[in-house]
């Protein structure tokens, strides 16, 4: 197993390849690497902005089991640009990363997700994994769940859309990305959702 | 879920037996349902539309705490077994691989269990074991770990500790 990592790489979807620079807010694409034990975890990194100077890209990490660890590329430190950069800079330094982190090699580019695609596939696997659940804390942990959350407020519309047609227990992912309860004290859940949904509409959301 | 989803979930029905007794709904939970409460989805989460009496009980669902949450809910207490008792009603709760209380089943006065199944409907069914042992390890109900009773609602033994829900005693 090389010890290095090896870029450019090949992307499995032929719509864009890591060369490719994306064109849109919320275009991802994940990268999967491979430790050199054979332990594989996927990487993620979101177009946050595109400005006609410069774009700026957010990296998640989905080796934190059951959560979304996300943190913005000028936020890193030791040798990690602390500016925008254009993707180029981006791809140079996550190249750079991967080499200085020496065991990980990258093995492919998984695909390019558009933010609804991603929120669908997510909540259609926390439906089909946690119907027959009572404790909400383990609904909630479920990773898709978590990833959801871990999208913010792109998903808003998304999941206000859902919490519409399903009235399902997606009041914590909302209390999560917006840091807020727009129930009151004392609400059971069916009432719960009303406030949410009332909430939703008033802010565009519905 | 269908009744087909619903026998792929939990296999042994097939075999057990059960019957559909209500609409699936995401309102209440197995844990309320066990209380007759279809109001309230009990939860320790901290977030306004789930119940939970947090003055009074921990924030977890352990089965020590949710032994409590009975007691004080609803006035049930531990018993030994899941034996039909005339005058009696009793809960059996299920415990995971890490030790927390997944589900709790109502037994009725048939001595048929009453379940609700997630947010999906309610089934009666005649065995517990049923639904142990039938999931992947993240969603599987384990099995039943403890009983509770209380003198059924409907019965004369319940008018000392719930008189204002009692109809007139029976004649003997």
């Amino acid at each position: 197993m090389p010890l290095t990592s090896r870029f450019p790489i090949e992307a499995q979807s032929p719509r864009i390849s890591f060369e490719d620079e994306p064109e849109n807010v919320g275009e991802k694409i994940i990268c999967r690497v491979q430790d050199k034990w054979g332990s594989q975890t996927d990487w993620t990194i979101e177009t946050v902005s595109i400005r006609k100077t410069s774009q700026k890209f957010s990296f998640h990490s989905s080796h934190l089991i059951g959560l979304y660890c996300s943190f913005p590329v000028e936020s890193l430190d030791w040798g990690w640009p602390s500016e925008e950069m254009d993707w180029t800079k981006f791809r140079d330094s996550l190249h750079e990363r991967l080499s200085f982190l020496g065991h990980y090699d990258v093995i492919n580019v998984v695909e390019n997700v558009s933010p609804e695609k991603e929120f669908n596939e997510l909540a259609s696997q926390w439906y089909q994994e946690t119907r027959k659940l009572s404790s909400a804390d383990q609904m909630v942990l479920h990773p898709a769940y978590q990833k959801i959350i871990g999208m913010g407020k792109d998903a808003l519309p998304l999941i206000f859309k859902e919490l519409k047609r399903t009235r399902g227990h997606w009041i914590w992912a909302l209390a999560m990305i917006t840091r807020d309860d727009k129930a009151q004290p004392g609400m059971n859940f069916r009432e719960a959702v009303d406030a949410w949904l009332a909430w939703g509409e008033n802010n565009g959301y519905i | 879920m269908s009744a087909q989803d619903i026998e792929h979930e939990f296999p042994k029905l097939v075999v057990d037996g059960w019957k559909e007794s209500s609409k699936d709904t995401p309102d209440y939970n197995c844990f309320a349902f066990a209380l007759h409460d279809e109001s309230d989805w009990y939860s320790p989460l901290p977030l306004r539309g789930y119940y939970w009496p947090a003055d009074k009980i921990p924030r977890n669902t352990t089965l020590p705490t949710m032994i409590e949450l009975y007691r004080y809910e609803g006035g049930f207490e531990p018993c030994e077994n899941g034996e039909y008792e005339e005058g009696f009603e009793k809960i059996a709760l299920y415990v995971n691989e890490r030790k927390n209380v997944t589900h709790a089943a109502r037994q009725l006065s048939s001595a048929m269990w009453t379940s609700k199944l997630g947010v999906k409907e309610d089934i009666e069914h005649p065995l517990l074991s049923s639904l142990e042992d039938a999931g992947l390890k993240d969603d599987d109900y384990g099995k039943v770990a403890q009983f509770l009773r209380r003198p059924r609602p409907s019965t004369p033994a319940l008018a000392f500790s719930f008189p204002l829900a009692l109809p007139a005693p029976r004649d003997s």
